[in-house]
């Protein structure tokens, strides 16, 4: 049966498109996702791709302005005539299209969009035009699931069938799956999927430049940006987050760890950083308030019996979340040397997708850029992040004395589903606790 | 409620026992019903247990079978006349559609006609053209007439006494290749009312309206389905006539999309009438035009292989009901 090829509809006010180019010509053998033209709306050009395989037969001609849902071609079997034979040999002579009541000859022949009952009855409750639809049922019938989709997203996205069909076995939303054109085409759900399989809310569906600008580059939201932006909304709108300041004093972490670089200097052992310090604390903490080592799994939170401490590490371009696991059991040497490893392997992009999952709970640091006080983004399934700011000096009256410290102040966000402002401060406390008794942490186990 | 595994055919038995134990105006009469128990031993144990005055041996006359059930029925006794093989009911059918389907109508309610008659229906047992029909269209088509189509164990037994309770002829067709189907039924007796559906599976995206024997194909196709992510809701309606449709169109309101499933041919089955009810009633929530699965316009082969190409599967069903829910 021959499967009509349309003018897809790209954005919720396209009302025509013009066939700028066909990319392949009558009689040619087409494959899915073969381009087969390049279409202009009066914001973006897109290539339209095939959907289905056959054989190529154009029904108009470069130049032909038509509305959404019109046929441009024929994909057809070997062997088929076109539907309504227009003349051969792309000789076809279109009526002016925009011309209404004109004779869109092609159109006119095999148009008639087909429309389930129940997708009429749910358009009309739900306001929306089924003529503005692709149909995805047999036969390209418009069902009700095509208007249910298309209400739930307010900007029609539109998508190539194959590719939501991907989407739908990804178990990702094709709605979210990031697309340079406002056309979700199956190459943009493999990009998603291999995103690790998140797909990236596009900040504005409806892509639009403001008037008066224009882009001096572009930068694709998929991969990592795309992993990032997926999980940072994901976050932000999922979760109840807030975020508790609190500045511990590091003196007596510093004075060790003067004390370590004094002696291990001469054995080239290598001293574990501020950081490791934190890190160490925190792993620690955390099994003493196991309500920040949890997950939220529908109605339940589940307090996790094992501590994988994810560590924000800097790439160029984005950020990835390596995971310790067992950090608590390790000694800070360990941890310290898990810590550059990882690092390391995140910079070189030699990370295995296995070192990046199953952290319950993370440490962020921006110390070293000289910030003090953030609000880290908690990764979605923990319930906290813990973010590490600037060593800075500081000082405090000892008795009528006034001597110097030095401190730093960390940012805990947490999930107020979870954890509530005061049992946060007291895990917080206990990081300090720790952290003035740095010796604690050198041991593993 | 005490519940344990019973075959169909122990379970309808069991529910004959039950019924005449406890109703002393319900009789059978059938060829070789008595003294053999019934070609498929429905009937073993009746003759001992309730003596030849109530379950008596006919020859092979099956209008006089049903001549002497109307007269017995209309004088206000419950007979059960069994006819075997479905396929034999043409030999019965004036008595059928002319006396006891009318009878009440005519003498202005005056009169009812309590008679039950059993007989077995269906393909798949390579029994030829003239023992493997299903004809209950033929019979649901006539006013007077009840048509039930046990699909269960628990079935066979609850309808077989919902038949003889009832107050009108009820033609309870029993299939031959159900009978050692196993499944749970309570010990005491009890009745399933006659219009009553059975949703046997619940689900969202297909409704498979199912008839006898088909049922069981169904819930099979539905499993299938339901591991492939489509979610199919199953519905016995038991009874062809009264006809439960509320039911098939409120599942048909849900799911959007419909397939009927029977054995008797699909030309002018009862598929044809719940679909035609279908788009009536739930025109403007169908997603999809309401699938009928059925056998071919031909006569039953008796070739195996080509009997089972006739009579429809759960692999068909599965693959209809595919159809149905297809996205691309």
């Amino acid at each position: 049966m021959a499967i009509e090829v349309l003018l897809p509809k790209l954005g919720l006010t396209m009302e025509e498109g013009t066939v700028d180019e066909w990319l392949v010509n009558d009689g040619d053998v087409i494959s899915v996702g073969t381009p087969l033209l390049r279409l202009a709306t009066d914001k973006i050009d897109v290539d339209v791709e095939a959907e289905s395989e056959g054989i190529i037969a154009r029904a108009v001609p470069n130049g032909t302005t038509l509305a959404p849902g019109s046929v441009l071609g024929w994909l057809l079997a070997p062997g088929e005539v076109a539907p309504g034979e227009v003349a051969p040999g792309g000789a076809t002579a279109p009526a002016a299209p925009s011309a209404p009541g004109g004779e869109t000859a092609p159109v006119a022949l095999s148009g008639r969009q087909r429309v389930s009952p129940n997708a009429r009855r749910v358009a009309s409750e739900l306001g929306i035009d089924v003529a503005s639809l692709r149909g995805s049922g047999p036969g390209g019938r418009v069902v009700s699931e095509d208007v249910e989709e298309s209400a739930r997203v307010q900007a029609t996205k539109v998508t190539s069938p194959l590719a939501r069909r991907d989407a739908i076995q990804a178990g990702i939303d094709v709605n979210e799956v990031p697309t340079d054109t406002g056309y979700v085409t199956r190459k943009d759900v493999r990009e998603a999927i291999s995103g690790h399989g998140v797909a990236t809310p596009a900040p504005s569906s409806l892509a639009i430049i403001p008037p008066g600008q224009e882009s001096s580059s572009i930068i694709p939201m998929k991969g990592m940006r795309g992993t990032i932006a997926a999980r940072m909304v994901q976050s932000l709108t999922e979760m109840a987050q807030l975020t508790h300041g609190f500045e511990v004093c590091m003196d007596a972490v510093v004075e060790l760890r003067g004390t370590l670089k004094e002696q291990y200097h001469d054995f080239g052992l290598q001293v574990p950083s501020l950081n490791d310090f934190v890190v160490r604390a925190t792993a620690l903490a955390l099994r003493k308030h196991p309500i920040l080592n949890a997950t939220i799994t529908g109605r339940e939170i589940h307090l996790l019996r094992r501590i994988h401490m994810g560590m924000a590490v800097a790439v160029p371009g984005g950020l990835m979340v390596p995971v310790i696991r067992d950090a608590d059991t390790l000694s800070i040497f360990d941890l310290a040397r898990a810590t550059r490893e990882l690092a390391e392997s995140c910079r070189a992009g030699s990370i295995s997708l296995d070192a990046l999952e199953g952290g319950s709970f993370a440490v962020t640091s921006l110390g070293t850029y000289g910030v003090d006080f953030f609000t880290p983004v908690i990764n979605p399934g923990n319930v906290g992040i813990l973010g590490v700011g600037r060593l800075r000096d500081s000082g405090r009256w000892d008795e009528e004395r006034f001597v110097k410290t030095q401190v730093l102040t960390l940012s805990l966000t947490f999930d107020h589903r979870a954890v509530d402002g005061a049992p946060a401060a007291e895990f917080l406390q206990t990081i300090a606790e720790l952290l003035a008794r740095p010796l604690v942490l050198l041991p593993g186990a | 409620m005490n519940t344990r595994e019973l075959t169909y055919v122990k379970a309808f038995n069991e529910g004959m026992h039950q019924i005449m134990a406890e109703d002393p105006d319900v009789f059978l009469i059938g060829e070789d019903v008595a003294g053999y128990g019934g070609v498929f031993h429905m009937f073993d144990g009746l003759l001992t247990a309730y003596g030849d005055r109530r379950v008596k041996d006919t020859p092979i006359a099956e209008q006089a079978i049903i001549g002497v059930g109307v007269g017995a029925a209309a004088r206000g006794l419950r007979p059960v006349c069994d006819l075997m093989f479905m396929d034999f009911i043409g030999v019965a059918m004036d008595q059928i559609f002319n006396q006891a389907a009318k009878m009440k109508y005519m003498f202005g309610g005056a009169v009812s006609v309590p008679l039950t008659i059993t007989t077995a229906g269906g393909a798949g047992m390579s029994a030829a053209a003239q023992h493997s029909q299903s004809l209950e269209a033929w019979l649901a088509h006539i006013p007077g007439l009840k048509v039930a189509m046990p699909a269960s164990p628990y079935d066979a037994k609850g309808l077989i006494v919902g038949a003889i309770r009832d107050d009108n002829p009820v033609i309870v067709v029993l299939n031959k290749k159900m009978l050692g189907v196993k499944g749970p039924v309570p010990e005491e007796l009890y009745a399933i009312p006659l219009g009553v559906a059975n949703v046997v599976q619940e689900g969202d995206d297909v409704t498979i309206v199912a008839i006898g024997r088909m049922v069981l194909e169904a819930t099979k196709a539905a499993q299938a389905l339901g591991e492939e992510g489509i979610s199919a809701e199953v519905i016995d309606p038991r009874t062809v006539q009264p006809l439960d449709i509320d039911t098939i169109v409120t599942s048909a309101k849900k799911t959007n999309r419909v397939l009927i499933v029977h054995e008797a041919v699909q030309f002018g089955g009862i598929g044809a009438e719940i679909s035609s009810q279908v788009q009536e009633s739930a025109f403007d929530y169908l997603d999809a035009p309401v699938t009928r699965l059925a056998a071919p316009f031909a006569p039953v082969p008796y070739a195996p292989i080509l009997e089972n190409a006739y009579i429809p599967d759960a692999a068909r069903i599965a693959a209809a009901a595919r159809q149905l829910v297809e996205r691309s």
